[in-house]
């Protein structure tokens, strides 16, 4: 009975489909997810854009000691470095980065920097909304990439996205 | 010494950080109640069935792939659909390298696309050459093609891909003179 | 010289090893190759002992013995390298680094740290101490000296090269123990010369440069060898650069590979007065006179406007009525080219300098006489030394350093003739205090009339041992000048092996007298009213003398004079000039900042730096080295392309003036900015004036074909050059120069911490000046 034959092989197969349809989907709702990644899943280990930490008292744990930029195989950081005075203190030791720049026209986001940085002042946030429509853009400053608030009021502000910023800048309206 | 370039204006965004003023585009001429609302109709369609090429030059293409795949499913925002031919894309995404062999490639397919067309530069290497600052690679895309967005990552995951395209779709959306330029009705 | 020294047989790691009786066992590894670490021991200085890196196993003794204090003997057997020795260098390691701070990413010295080095190669970089280290707060001494005392690993070596390489012992150690500590010579701050020698010399972080001071590491800077651009002395200087935002800025000075004229030695100049390069005041773009201001203007602009006026002048009164003012701190061939483009293009010879030194009276003296000149190494290397007149610790401190260690460390003698109590009378064998220079010249010459009598006893005593010398070097400085050269040359050619040098005062003064920027003599010291080479090769040359320099301030007050073209110099601070004066006349400056000159100047260009650009300088003794181009500023053109490019606005080929193009030697970019564009900067004008793009008129190496082919002396090996080796000239191969007029010669009077017009833009030295005590400040600045 052919006919039979080929009835059960449509409804074999149409039962996978309609197994299917009660099986959680796959598929990741971003950008209409909730929280602050709308949605997109990363493991924790997801290196974002930088976040430049703070210490417990809330200076910049940053050293302008240079051994990210000697690290980086893109060469896409770049640093001035000044000193620091008893009325402008910046960071917890004698020096302080007075410009720190990273080009994420460049960054290849290996992480080099983060391991080579002595004072694990550096670190990888979950920033990952940084595409734009001008390359300008893509060269962060310092105030772009500090971490807003002192260390020890967030949970875990190495992985906790939520609480860094340096993300995406916020979408500018594109037109006038 | 410091402080000699300006790049522009500026906008501030939160925190009192400041951000180059992104480009404008589209024509800033009002243009009556009736151009507008087609304009947005037709604006609409485009930016729901933006087409990409199948041109993939390295690495990022597997992401770009896999944002077509099932976990990130991009007939979300109707462009799942690659096409085989410039000649029916709307959208080249520079997924990898750009060597100096490749780049008159890059530009012919790029000029057999028709308008209305789009360029992303996805990942390091095509924005910039990425860690690759030699003599055989282009040192950004935009030497040979104009693009109108950049995708920093190497390579960048599919998200930050979708994230390209909605803004892409932003844009899109804020052209404004489509219907004109469509019916050939401009200067 | 001495017999060659008895070899003694060693063998060292199994190699065999031959050297002279008396070689330390550290030395004698290094001659094959074999290198045995330390701290303490610094080559030419006194042993000293105290880090104890460098044990080694000799065999047939009972402890491990340390290799820079042991000499060798025959039939030593040594071992420098096994479990032992490594075990006990790094016990040593371990225990320097007991109280060292691990602040290594905040230390100025990370990076070229000698032992960070050690601990890499020994390990120990986990201490057994847990005790809490010793902290004291960091120093400043000057302010280009900061001390932080728990780094130091107190080696000495500061304390040796600052006492006997300087002999300003201004460092010292206090306490005893492992609580010395190195001391400044005021208890808290250091009067001293401020070489920055004990910086350099430190292993570690311990002394560190106030002007460098946190602005870089070493790896982020691209290191430049190039020749210093202050004193006459011409000492080989490593610029760090970075990249700005306006081209390459110079960020650090210092004596990084020890491989110039000037060995270890570095005074506060060379180390860090680069900085006027990155001075504020600095011009930064064409000014151009307009309703009595100077208004900024475009190159293209001033260019044309400069020469349109000097076409003017040229076709109503002639090259006659225009003046060029050269520079001492342009290169040979922007001097050659300067002095070509008023001969050929302009057809004058109304052209000088700042003089600081009777060269061509000096040439006239030993025209013919080859090898009666020393270089700055025969100067180490002499056995005598007569020094007339001059400060040499103040004025050439290189010469000084040379004068000072031939004493220490090879016994030479020194004979000082000074009307003042000059620094260097500690390290003479006689020092003759006279009441001119003059005086005792002619009386060494043979004229005995003048000297009194009481006081030519003394004389004829040091004129006995003199001539009872064999290889002296005589030196001289401005005070002698005209016949007395001449004299002084007789006394030398009555010495056997005697050599003569002329102490000139800029970083090119010697290069600007060799090139011809003199009213009445050609490059290499020729008559301009000879028929010779150069008349044959430019096809026009004016034949009679021009003005010189005081007779063109004269002329522009008489109106004879419509137009100066005045480049790196500032006559009018010198010779305080009345602004009224140049009231008529077209004035062109070409120099970095808005001094007196530029100030009255009609046109003014803001031109780059010696740091800047590319080229030969020749010091004082005639020693000839490569300048190579270091920092970059995009608003200054050399001095070079822009006296072309006037060239080109008067309406002159330029092919005349630079003979470029096929046949000569191309660089190769060695020396050219050639992965900055500056290549493609130069394609463009090429291009556009229907040139082939092959080689650029601003390419000052076609000139400096030029001037090896016709000025005699000159013809050094380029290779050599180009490798950064300093090469002798031979003054003696040049033209018969000439004798006159000694009032030009002025003498800039630069002390240690002053540079004319570029002291006076450096803030490092002014901040160093500011730091001393209050001593009127009455040197002008005059170049």
């Amino acid at each position: 009975m052919p006919i039979l034959k080929n009835i059960a092989a449509i409804a074999k197969g149409m039962s996978i489909t309609f197994m299917e349809m009660f099986q959680p989907t796959t598929v990741e709702n971003y950008p209409d997810g909730p929280g602050p990644l709308r949605g997109a899943k990363f493991q924790e280990r997801y290196r974002g854009v930088h976040v430049l930490q703070r210490d417990e008292n809330g200076l910049e744990k940053c050293v302008a000691c240079f051994l990210c930029a000697a690290n980086c195989p893109a060469n896409c950081i770049y640093i001035e470095a000044a000193e620091n005075t008893a009325e402008n203190r910046i960071s917890g030791a004698e020096r302080y980065a007075k410009v720190y720049n990273i080009d994420y026209n460049r960054c290849i986001f290996c992480g080099y920097c983060v391991e080579a940085c002595p004072t694990d002042a550096i670190t990888h946030g979950h920033g990952f909304e940084i595409a734009t429509f001008n390359a300008t853009n893509l060269i962060y400053r310092k105030e772009q990439l500090l971490a807003a608030r002192p260390a020890h009021l967030g949970a875990n502000p190495v992985f906790n996205s939520a609480e860094v910023a340096g993300g995406a800048p916020a979408e500018v309206a594109p037109g006038e | 010494m410091a402080n000699a370039l300006d790049f522009g204006p500026y906008v501030e965004i939160e925190n009192g950080k400041r951000v180059v003023k992104e480009l404008t585009y589209g024509n800033p001429t009002p243009e009556g109640v009736v151009l507008t609302t087609v304009d947005n109709v037709v604006n609409w369609m485009r930016k729901n069935s933006i087409w990409p090429m199948t041109f993939g030059l390295a690495c990022c293409a597997i992401e770009m792939m896999s944002m077509g795949a099932s976990r990130f499913d991009i007939a979300r925002f109707g462009a799942e659909v690659f096409r085989p031919s410039p000649r029916q894309s709307d959208l080249m995404i520079i997924a990898g390298r750009v060597s100096n062999k490749m780049a008159p490639v890059i530009r012919q397919l790029w000029e057999q696309m028709p308008e209305p067309k789009w360029v992303i530069s996805m990942g390091a290497c095509a924005t910039s050459g990425g860690v690759f600052n030699n003599y055989a690679l282009v040192q950004s895309v935009n030497q040979v093609i104009p693009v109108d967005i950049y995708v920093p990552g190497c390579p960048p995951r599919p998200e930050q891909l979708i994230y390209s395209i909605t803004l892409l779709q932003q844009k899109i959306q804020a052209e404004r003179g489509t219907i004109k330029r469509a019916l050939n009705l401009t200067s | 010289m001495a017999d060659a020294p008895k070899l003694v047989n060693i063998t060292v790691d199994g190699k065999p090893v031959a050297a002279p009786a008396g070689t330390l066992l550290i030395e004698a590894c290094k001659t094959v190759g074999i290198e045995v670490p330390s701290f303490c021991y610094y080559p030419n200085l006194s042993l000293q002992g105290a880090c104890r890196m460098c044990l080694v196993r000799v065999e047939k003794m009972p402890k491990l013995q340390t290799a820079c204090t042991t000499g060798i003997t025959e039939g030593m057997v040594v071992v420098t390298d096994s479990d032992e020795i490594r075990q006990a260098r790094k016990s040593m390691v371990e225990m320097l680094l007991g109280n060292h701070p691990l602040d290594c990413p905040v230390c100025d010295a990370g990076g070229e740290c000698e032992l960070q080095d050690m601990t890499f190669s020994y390990g120990a970089a986990e201490s057994k101490f847990i005790e809490l280290k010793q902290h004291r707060d960091e120093q400043q001494w000057s302010p280009v000296v900061y001390f932080d005392r728990p780094r130091c690993i107190l080696c000495y070596r500061c304390v040796r090269v600052c006492g006997e390489g300087m002999d300003v012992w201004a460092l010292g150690v206090d306490n005893r123990g492992a609580v010395s500590t190195i001391v400044p010579n005021k208890q808290d701050h250091l009067e001293c010369e401020e070489c920055g020698m004990c910086i350099d010399i430190c292993p570690v972080g311990a002394l560190t440069s106030g002007a460098y001071r946190y602005k870089t590491r070493p790896w982020e800077m691209k290191h430049v060898g190039t020749t210093c651009t202050h004193c006459a002395d011409g000492c080989k200087t490593t610029l760090g650069v970075r990249r700005s935002d306006t081209g390459m800025e110079i960020v650090r000075g210092d004596n990084r590979d020890k491989s110039g004229i000037n060995g270890d030695f570095l005074c506060i100049k060379g180390r860090y007065a680069f900085d006027f390069a990155n001075n504020e005041d600095r011009l930064t773009q064409p000014l151009i006179r307009k309703g009595g201001r100077l208004v900024p203007a475009t190159w293209e602009e001033a260019f044309e406007f400069v020469g349109r006026r000097f076409k003017e002048v040229l076709d109503r009164e002639g090259g006659r009525a225009i003046g060029v003012i050269g520079s001492t701190r342009t290169t040979n061939e922007e001097n050659y080219l300067l002095q070509k483009f008023a001969r050929v293009a302009l057809g004058t010879n109304n052209i000088d300098h700042h003089r600081t030194a009777d060269f061509p009276a000096f040439a006239a003296a030993l025209h013919g006489k080859s090898g009666a000149t020393a270089s700055m190494r025969d100067v180490y290397n002499a056995s005598a030394i007569l020094l007339i007149g001059n400060d040499p610790t103040e004025e050439h401190p290189l010469l000084a350093w040379q004068i000072r260690n031939n004493v220490r460390l090879h016994n030479a003698r020194l004979y000082v003739v000074n009307s003042r109590p000059i620094k260097l009378r500690r390290q003479a064998a006689s020092f003759t205090q006279v009441t001119s220079e003059t005086d005792f010249t002619e009386f060494l010459g043979g004229d005995e009339s003048l000297a009194s009598f009481a006081t030519r006893e003394g004389w004829n005593a040091v004129r006995d041992k003199l001539r009872a010398e064999q290889g002296l070097v005589i030196i001289f400085g401005s005070e002698i000048f005209g016949e007395d050269i001449q004299a002084l040359a007789r006394f030398a050619a009555s010495v056997p092996g005697a050599k003569l040098l002329c102490l000139g005062d800029y970083a090119n003064s010697r290069g600007a007298a060799d090139m011809g920027l003199y009213p009445d003599l050609l490059p290499g010291y020729f008559p301009v009213s000879g028929a010779g080479k150069f008349h044959q090769e430019w096809k026009i040359t004016p034949a009679a003398p021009g003005m010189n320099i005081g007779q063109m301030f004269e002329a522009t007050k008489t109106g004879q004079l419509k137009a100066l073209y005045v480049i790196g110099a500032n006559p009018v601070g010198r010779l305080n000039v009345n602004p009224s004066t140049l009231k008529n006349t077209f004035v062109v400056v070409q120099d970095m900042f808005l001094t007196e000159t530029a100030a009255l100047a009609d046109v003014v260009l803001p031109a780059a730096n010696a740091y800047e650009k590319a080229g030969t300088f020749t010091n004082t003794c005639g020693d000839i080295q490569i300048l190579k181009k270091a920092g970059e500023v995009t608003t200054a053109k050399p001095d070079f392309e822009m006296i072309v490019r006037i060239a080109d606005a008067i309406g002159f080929d330029v092919r005349k003036l630079v003979p470029f193009g096929h046949g000569v030697h191309a660089d190769m970019g060695q020396s050219r900015g050639a992965q900055s564009g500056e290549a493609d900067q130069h394609a463009v004008w090429l291009e556009a004036n229907g040139l082939e793009p092959k080689m650029s008129p601003f390419d000052p190496v076609a000139t400096l074909d030029e001037i090896q082919r016709l000025v005699p002396g000159y013809d050094v090996s380029r290779t050599e050059l180009l490798a950064g080796n300093d090469q002798h000239t031979s003054i003696a191969a040049m033209g018969p120069g000439t004798v006159q007029n000694p009032e030009l010669i002025v003498p800039a009077k630069n002390n240690l911490f002053s540079s004319g017009t570029l002291g006076r833009y450096s803030r490092t030295l002014n901040s160093v000046i500011e730091n001393k005590d209050p001593e009127p400040a009455d040197a002008v600045p005059t170049d």
